[in-house]
């Protein structure tokens, strides 16, 4: 398992850092020999709209284009993460000598019980990107810069928003296409060759592997992924919620973003974090709702319309919050 | 008829609850006369920052009124309307963490309509700004010229500047007082800045107000407030100690020294008629005016705080 994480490690993560440290003395490199050459201030001119900002104004398109960006960020990480964890799979040593099915079967259930756990790490990138959604609404200088420049507060929530949320689910389909086909490139359709009932093999000894089965034979994909996007959707909403509430602000200003970061992580993070019981079920109640991070029965898929009412909720209880907001 | 940039109403601004309520802003009325260089004085806690952050929609009244040009900054779209003709420079001169080049680009995409390179350039040429210094290195005197050049090459109908000698060294803060007589009150463009700096503002300054525990005490053009105080200094017996144009008495081993307030000239033709002799009358500087209208302030609400522990 470890050497599997190392390999999987090597292949996907250590390009990401080695051109974040490139990044990073690229821009280190650029910013002294700017310095040194003391150049005048002379801006290019701006670049002629894309057809689809054409209709905004210009203070619009500068701060849409920069979320744009940021959004396509969001979307490369969330791809790579997504490929990086689902391809964890493929670097497995098969089981010698297993009771499963079939080679196949063992490798298709890795896949598909690494789909639920990538929600975990994915909660984790969600946090930086609450961080970028909400900064220039309330925390400090950049709040205040963005808040001072002629946009409207509904612009800076939606275009703050919209790009980054819409960028990690893109970058989670895309990433999880993308493992789905390295899968098969390395492996094949082994989804063709899947067990159908739990093996007759199995002993009274084999309790826990008989679980794993049963689960295995139950869960549909189709609502573990509904799962993933409910889930992440209405942490993310509880969070903005969380992050934009009008706490009054003190005359030391400094204590607002403290207060922000404390209920936000307080409030928000650990009861989410909490879903996830120590054997890796979630409580029972939580998964009729289509918050689970654990493979079994999937609940009714109408159940799921209630996660997307409370994330639409949130967020315009956000959208709200935000206009009361003082920088 | 004049028309006035920023002007409020009873606004009042607090923070905190029950007993910690702080009333950083009680009872507001400002009136900014349009084309003005106006400067807003107070101590620490007067309420400048508080006033300001309100004018720029960055801070709700609790009550009253403010509006900018007629409009409301703390509503969309009115504050859009408002922040399209506003160069602003906060308290602690952070706008982004960039280095001037990139702010001022930044700033400059924000502003297609009156942003002026040409004006950016000699702003940076005469404050000597460092275009590529990293914003972590930046000292807060090249923080507050970035703020100004990019606040200033904005063009904006008002400038609000909170603040704005911050860090400066007497050579920037010179050229920056020739910056905005020269090339930011043409077209009839307004300033409104809060500072400490008195013997600065009263070069450059047309309009002043003072403000004091979130209150204005004083407000009018500067001339104007000039000619209205006095020091006098009398000799006679049966010298007054209450009157309307009486803002403090100073006795003095063979004299008193009067601080008039309003109407010096009539007040001292009534005592020299009723026999008292001018020794000397001095005209006062902003500063002894600042000085003597925080001081009478104080003593009254302490007098007020005091009379309340009596009942």
């Amino acid at each position: 398992m470890i050497g599997s994480f190392a390999t999987s490690f090597l292949v996907f993560l250590a390009p990401i850092f080695l051109a974040l440290v490139w990044k990073i003395c690229d821009h280190k490199r650029a910013a002294a020999k700017a310095e040194l050459e003391a150049l005048p201030f002379d801006p290019t001119p701006p670049a002629a709209p894309a057809v689809f900002l054409r209709h905004l104004t210009q203070p619009q398109r500068v701060f849409l284009t920069q979320q744009l960006k940021m959004g396509a960020m969001y979307y490369a990480i969330a791809c790579w993460l997504m490929l990086f964890i689902l391809s964890l799979p493929l670097f497995h040593a098969l089981p010698h000598e297993s009771k499963w099915f079939n080679n196949s079967a063992f490798l298709w259930y890795n896949f598909v019980n690494f789909l639920p756990h990538s929600t975990q790490s994915l909660f984790m990138m969600m946090i930086p990107a609450i961080i970028f959604v909400i900064t220039p609404l309330r925390v400090g200088p950049e709040a205040r810069f963005y808040r001072s420049r002629p946009l409207t507060i509904r612009f800076i929530f939606w275009s703050k928003i919209l790009p980054i949320f819409l960028g990690i689910f893109a970058g989670i389909a895309t990433g999880m296409a993308l493992a789905v086909a390295l899968l098969l490139v390395a492996k094949g359709p082994i989804w063709h060759n899947l067990p159908i009932a739990i093996p007759r093999t199995l002993g009274p000894d084999d309790a826990a592997l008989q679980q794993l089965y049963r689960d295995f034979l139950t869960t549909s994909v189709p609502s573990l992924l509904l799962s993933i996007l409910t889930t992440l959707s209405l942490f993310f909403s509880t969070m903005l919620m969380v992050a934009t509430i009008p706490v009054k602000r003190m005359k030391a200003a400094a204590v607002v973003p403290l207060v922000a970061l404390v209920a936000f992580l307080g409030v928000g993070v650990l009861p989410f974090l909490s879903l996830f019981s120590s054997d890796g079920h979630t409580f029972s109640w939580f998964r009729t709702l289509f918050i689970y991070s654990s493979l079994g029965p999937p609940p009714p898929r109408l159940f799921a319309l209630v996660p997307v009412a409370l994330s639409i909720a949130f967020i315009a209880i956000a959208r709200i919050f935000v206009t009361r907001l003082e920088v | 008829m004049t028309t006035f940039a920023i002007q409020t109403h009873a606004l009042a601004k607090t923070y905190g609850l029950g007993s910690k309520k702080i009333h950083a802003v009680d009872g507001l009325n400002l009136n900014v006369p349009e084309g003005s260089i106006y400067g807003l004085l107070g101590r620490n806690s007067a309420g400048k920052t508080t006033t300001i952050r309100m004018a720029m929609g960055l801070a709700h009244p609790t009550s009253g009124e403010i509006k900018v040009f007629g409009l409301n900054p703390a509503v969309d779209p009115e504050r859009v309307t408002v922040l399209r003709q506003v160069g602003y420079v906060p308290e602690d001169k952070m706008l982004a963490a960039l280095t001037p080049r990139k702010l001022l680009e930044l700033n400059r995409s924000f502003y297609p309509d009156t942003w002026s390179d040409d004006l950016a350039r000699k702003v940076i040429k005469r404050l000597e700004l460092p275009l590529d210094t990293p914003f972590l290195k930046l000292s807060l005197g090249n923080k507050t010229k970035s703020a100004l050049a990019c606040a200033i090459a904005q063009r904006s109908r008002l400038l609000i500047l909170d603040e704005p000698t911050t860090g400066l060294d007497p050579i920037a803060l010179d050229e920056l007082l020739r910056l905005l007589v020269e090339d930011c009150t043409a077209e009839g463009r307004t300033i409104f800045l809060s500072t400490h700096q008195l013997a600065e503002i009263e070069q450059i300054a047309d309009h002043i107000g003072i403000m004091d525990c979130g209150r204005i005490l004083l407000e009018g053009p500067l001339d104007d407030i000039r000619s209205s105080f006095r020091r006098l200094t009398l000799t006679g017996t049966a010298l007054p100690t209450r009157h309307p144009s009486i803002l403090s008495i100073k006795p003095q081993p063979h004299a008193t020294q009067y601080i008039l307030q309003r109407s010096p000239d009539a007040f001292a033709q009534d005592l020299t008629t009723n026999g008292a002799t001018i020794v000397e009358s001095t005209p006062l500087s902003l500063n002894e005016i600042f000085l003597e209208l925080c001081r009478t302030s104080e003593s009254r609400e302490d007098e007020l705080a005091s009379q309340g522990a009596v009942a």
